[in-house]
C-alpha cells in the first residue's frame, strides 16, 4: 500500500497548491486580524488597545500549513502529510505557544489532518463522493436504529440507576435534570417538526405557558404541583389551538415566521403585564414539589405533611429533593417518548408523517389537514407545558428571560441535529448541544465556540442529522424477509426533503 | 369490449357524476368554459384533448382542489341514493364523504414511507374512528388492532392486484416509475371510492405497462363496480378501454360519445390536426381525408 503511494510518480503542482494555501491564509488574516489581533483593555487612564500580532501570525501559519497538508493529500502525498501532521500534533502537546488555545488548535488540527491522511493512505482516496457518504450514513443510521432496540432499554436502565451510583453528586444530578428537560422538550418538538414536518420556531412559548401557569396558580391560589401539572398542560393546549387555528393554513417559511412571532408575543406579554406576572422581575417563591402530596422535602416537614426523611426513616439530606426531581423529569420525558413511539403506529401518527411527505396527497385521501396539524400542535404544546411547570418547580423562580428565542433555537437545533423524527437522535444531540458545554464550563468563553464548531461539523458530515433513518411502522414481510439491505427501509432523507419542499412551495 | 359492459345490468348505468355548466376562470383566463357531461357508474369515461385544454382544471374542480366559478357538480351514490354537491365541499370532504379518489399527473406518493404505509394512510378515516381518535389506540384496545389487521388485508389485496406485494416494505420513493404509478392507483382504491379519477395514469409507461394498466382499469370497473374518470393522452389506452369519451379544446367541450363516434368527429380531428389545412387541402389529398381522419384518431 505504502509502496503504491510512494512510487506514484505524479508530480506535485506546487504553484497551484501554494496559491490555494495562500488564499486560505489570506482569509485567515482577514478574520483573525480584527478578531484576535486587537484587544481592548482597561487602563487606569481609560480604555487602551493591546495588540496580539504574534498570535495572528501563529494562527495564519497554522491555516497555511493545514491547507497545504490537505492539498498534498489530494495530490497523493498522504504518507508524508500523515507523518508531518502527527509531528505537528505532538509538537502542540510539548511546546509552549504564546497562548494555550493555539496549542489546542495545533493538536486538534494536526489530529484531523492526520486522520484524513490516514484514511487516504488506507483507501487511496482523499474524499468520498456525496452519494457514497449518504449511503454509508444511511447504513450507519440503520445499524443504530437496529441497536436502539437494545440501546433504548439499556439507556433507560442507566438513567434510572444513575442517582444511586456513588459518582452522582449534586452537580452531576443537576446536569442530568437539565439534560432530561431538554430531551423532553426535544421529544415534544420532534412531534411537530420531525413527524408532522411543521417548522415551529416558537416552541418555547408552550414551555413559558406551562411554567407561568404553575407559578401563577401556585402563588395566587396555592394549588399544589400535582394539581397544576395537568392544568398547565391544558393551558398550553389551549395556547396551541389558539395559535394553530389562524396559522395552520400557512405553509413553510410563512408558518415558521408566525410561530416565531408567537414565541415573542408570549414573552412580551409576560414582560409587560407587570401587575399579574411580575414583569421582568419574574415570580419568586414558587413552591417546591411535595412527594406526591404525602411528604415534604424540608427538614422538619410542614403542618400538613411530614418530612420525607422522617417518613422513610432516612437521615435528612437536601439531595433527596434533587433525586426526586430527577426521577420526576425522567418519568415525564419517558412518557413523551412512549407516546411518540405508540402514536407513530396509529392513524394519527401516520397521517402526520404523510402530511410531512405530501400534504396535497393527504387532502386527496380525505385527511383533514387542519385537524391533523392542530392535533400535532396541541399535543406537542401539552408536553411543552408539562416541561415548563417542571422547570418552574425546579427553579422556584421564573422570569421572561428564561423563555427567549435562543431557547427555541436550541430545542430546534437538538431535533434537527439529532435527525428529524429520530428519538435516539434527540438524546444524542442533547448530550452534544447541552451536555458538552456544561462539561466544559472551565473553558469559559471558548465553550460557545466549541458549540458552534460542533454544529458546523455535524452539518458538514451529517447534513441530515446524526441519525437520519426511518423504520417503517408496519412490516408485511417482517424484519428478515424484506429483501436486502438498501431496499428494506426508507430514509428520513425524504422527510427532510419534504420539509425543504414545503418551504419551497 | 366497448359495448359489452353497457349491455350489462341496467341499474348500474345510472349517472354517477353529473357536470352541469361548469366554468372555471382564473382572472381573465377561462380554463373551463361551460362544460356539461355525465359519467356513468361502471363506465370508464375518458377526458381527452390537446395540452392546455382544461382537463386537469376540470379534475381539480371535481376533486375539490378548486372551487368552480359557475356550475354544478352532483354525485349520486348508487347504493343508498345519496346525492352530494361537490362544488360546495372542501377537498378532503369530497374524498371522505362523497368517496371520490384521485391520482395526480406528477405522482404524489409519501416517498419516505413504505409502500404498505402508503396504503394504510389511505384508510385514515376508517382507522381513525376505529382507534377512538387515537385514545383507544394508545391504550392498545383490541378494536383498533382488529381494524388495523383488516386494513392490512385490504392493502395486501390491492398490492397483489398491482403486483407490488413483494415490495410492500420498500420505501415508496425507491420504486421504479411504473410501479409508483400503480401504487398511486392502489392507494386511491384503498379509500374505497365510488368514483376514481385518474390524471394521465399511462404517462411515462412503456407499451407493456400501458397494457397492464388497461387490464387493471377494466378490472376495477367490472369487479369493483365503480365509475372511472380518466385523463389520458395515450390513445391506445383510451380507445380500448373507455366506454365514453369527452373531448375538450380551449376549455370547451367539442365532442362527447363512444370512442368510435369521437374518433370520426370532424371537430375532434380539427382540434388535434389544426383547421387551416383542411380548408386549403388540394383535391388529391381531400380524397384521402377519411384515411387521415382514421390515423388521427389512433395515432395522436
Amino acid at each position: 500500500m505504502t509502496a503504491i503511494s510512494l512510487s506514484s510518480p505524479r508530480a506535485v503542482a506546487w504553484p497551484a497548491i501554494l496559491r490555494e494555501a495562500g488564499m486560505a491564509a489570506a482569509v485567515a488574516v482577514l478574520l483573525t486580524l480584527p478578531l484576535v489581533g486587537f484587544r481592548t483593555v482597561d487602563r487606569p487612564v481609560g480604555l487602551g488597545i493591546e495588540t496580539r500580532f504574534d498570535e495572528v501570525i501563529a494562527a495564519v501559519a497554522l491555516v497555511f500549513f493545514g491547507r497545504l497538508g490537505l492539498c498534498l493529500i489530494r495530490e497523493g502525498q498522504a504518507l508524508a502529510v500523515l507523518v508531518l501532521s502527527i509531528a505537528a500534533a505532538v509538537a502542540g502537546l510539548l511546546i509552549d505557544l504564546p497562548t494555550p488555545m493555539l496549542n489546542v488548535i495545533l493538536v486538534l488540527g494536526g489530529a484531523i489532518i492526520a486522520i484524513r491522511a490516514g484514511i487516504s493512505v488506507g483507501t487511496h482516496r482523499s474524499k468520498l463522493t456525496q452519494a457514497e457518504r449518504d449511503r454509508r450514513m444511511d447504513r450507519f443510521g440503520a445499524k443504530v436504529q437496529d441497536a436502539s432496540r437494545f440501546l433504548g432499554p439499556i439507556g433507560i436502565a442507566l438513567a434510572v440507576a444513575f442517582p444511586l451510583l456513588p459518582i452522582a453528586d449534586r452537580q452531576l444530578l443537576d446536569i442530568g435534570i437539565l439534560l432530561l428537560t431538554y430531551v423532553m422538550l426535544g421529544w415534544g418538538l420532534n412531534i411537530v417538526v420531525g413527524l408532522a414536518g411543521l417548522l415551529d420556531l416558537g416552541y418555547v412559548a408552550f414551555y413559558a405557558i406551562g411554567a407561568y401557569s404553575y407559578a401563577l396558580l401556585a402563588t395566587y391560589f396555592g394549588l399544589s404541583f400535582w394539581a397544576c401539572l395537568p392544568l398547565a398542560g391544558i393551558l398550553a393546549v389551549i395556547g396551541g389551538v389558539m395559535l394553530g387555528f389562524p396559522v395552520l393554513r400557512l405553509r413553510g417559511d410563512y408558518f415558521a415566521i408566525v410561530t416565531l412571532g408567537f414565541g415573542e408575543i408570549i414573552r412580551i406579554i409576560l414582560v409587560n403585564w407587570y401587575q399579574f406576572t411580575g414583569g421582568p422581575n419574574g415570580i419568586t417563591g414558587i413552591p417546591r414539589p411535595s412527594f406526591f402530596g404525602i411528604a415534604d422535602f424540608t427538614r422538619t416537614g410542614t403542618e400538613t405533611m411530614p418530612s420525607f426523611a422522617e417518613m422513610f426513616g432516612l437521615e435528612f439530606s437536601s439531595v433527596h429533593r434533587i433525586i426526586f426531581l430527577y426521577y420526576l423529569i425522567l418519568v415525564l420525558a419517558l412518557m413523551v417518548n412512549l407516546f411518540t413511539l405508540r402514536i407513530r403506529k396509529l392513524p394519527l401518527g401516520r397521517a402526520w408523517e404523510a402530511l410531512r411527505e405530501d400534504d396535497i396527497a393527504c387532502t386527496s385521501l380525505g385527511i383533514n389537514r387542519t385537524n391533523v396539524k392542530l392535533a400535532a400542535f396541541a399535543i406537542a404544546g401539552m408536553f411543552g407545558g408539562f416541561a415548563g411547570s417542571f422547570f418552574a418547580t425546579r427553579q422556584g423562580f421564573v422570569s421572561p428571560e428564561s423563555f427567549t428565542f435562543i431557547e427555541s433555537a436550541i430545542i430546534l437545533a437538538i431535533v434537527v441535529l439529532g435527525g428529524m423524527g429520530s428519538q435516539m437522535g434527540v438524546v444524542l444531540a442533547t448530550f452534544l448541544v447541552i451536555g458538552l458545554p456544561e462539561m466544559f464550563r472551565e473553558l469559559a468563553d471558548y465553550r460557545m465556540l466549541a458549540f458552534g464548531l460542533g454544529m458546523v461539523v455535524i452539518m458538514l458530515w451529517r447534513p441530515r442529522g446524526l441519525l437520519a433513518h426511518r423504520d417503517p411502522t408496519v412490516l408485511l414481510h417482517g424484519r428478515k424477509g424484506s429483501g436486502g439491505g438498501g431496499a428494506a427501509a426508507g430514509t428520513a432523507a425524504a422527510g427532510g426533503q419534504g420539509i425543504a419542499g414545503g418551504r419551497a412551495k | 369490449m366497448t359495448n359489452g359492459s353497457s349491455n350489462m345490468a341496467i341499474h348500474d348505468e345510472a349517472p354517477l357524476l353529473t357536470v352541469e355548466h361548469l366554468t372555471m376562470r382564473f382572472g381573465g383566463l377561462v380554463a373551463v368554459n361551460d362544460v356539461s357531461f355525465r359519467a356513468m357508474n361502471r363506465h370508464i369515461t375518458a377526458i381527452i384533448g390537446p395540452n392546455g385544454a382544461g382537463k386537469t382544471t376540470l379534475f381539480n374542480c371535481i376533486t375539490g382542489f378548486y372551487t368552480p366559478t359557475v356550475g354544478r357538480l352532483s354525485l349520486r351514490h348508487q347504493k343508498d341514493g345519496r346525492e352530494f354537491l361537490l362544488e360546495r365541499m372542501p377537498g378532503y370532504v369530497i374524498s371522505q364523504k362523497a368517496s371520490v379518489a384521485r391520482t395526480f399527473q406528477n405522482i404524489r406518493l409519501f416517498g419516505g414511507m413504505s409502500v404498505l404505509e402508503n396504503l394504510i394512510v389511505a384508510q385514515h378515516n376508517k382507522l381513525m374512528r376505529a382507534s377512538g381518535f387515537s385514545i383507544a389506540g394508545l391504550l392498545g384496545l383490541p378494536t383498533y388492532r382488529k381494524a388495523e389487521k383488516e386494513s392490512i388485508e385490504l392493502a395486501k389485496y390491492w398490492l397483489d392486484r398491482v403486483k407490488l406485494l413483494d415490495y410492500a416494505d420498500w420505501s415508496a420513493a425507491n420504486l421504479p416509475y411504473g410501479a409508483q404509478r400503480r401504487l398511486e392507483i392502489a392507494r386511491a382504491m384503498c379509500t374505497e371510492p365510488v368514483l376514481l379519477c385518474l390524471d394521465e395514469p399511462a404517462a411515462g409507461l412503456n407499451p407493456r405497462e400501458s397494457h397492464e394498466l388497461s387490464d387493471l382499469l377494466t378490472y376495477i370497473r367490472d369487479e369493483h363496480r365503480i365509475g372511472v374518470l380518466l385523463i389520458e393522452h395515450d390513445m391506445s389506452v383510451v380507445m380500448t378501454i373507455s366506454d365514453h369519451v369527452v373531448v375538450l379544446d380551449y376549455g370547451k367541450k367539442i365532442a362527447d360519445g363512444s370512442p368510435t363516434d369521437v374518433k370520426n368527429d370532424p371537430a375532434v380531428i380539427r382540434a388535434y390536426l389544426g383547421e387551416e389545412e383542411s380548408e386549403e387541402l388540394p383535391p388529391v389529398i381531400a380524397q384521402d381525408l377519411p384515411e387521415a381522419a382514421r390515423r388521427a384518431g389512433e395515432g395522436v
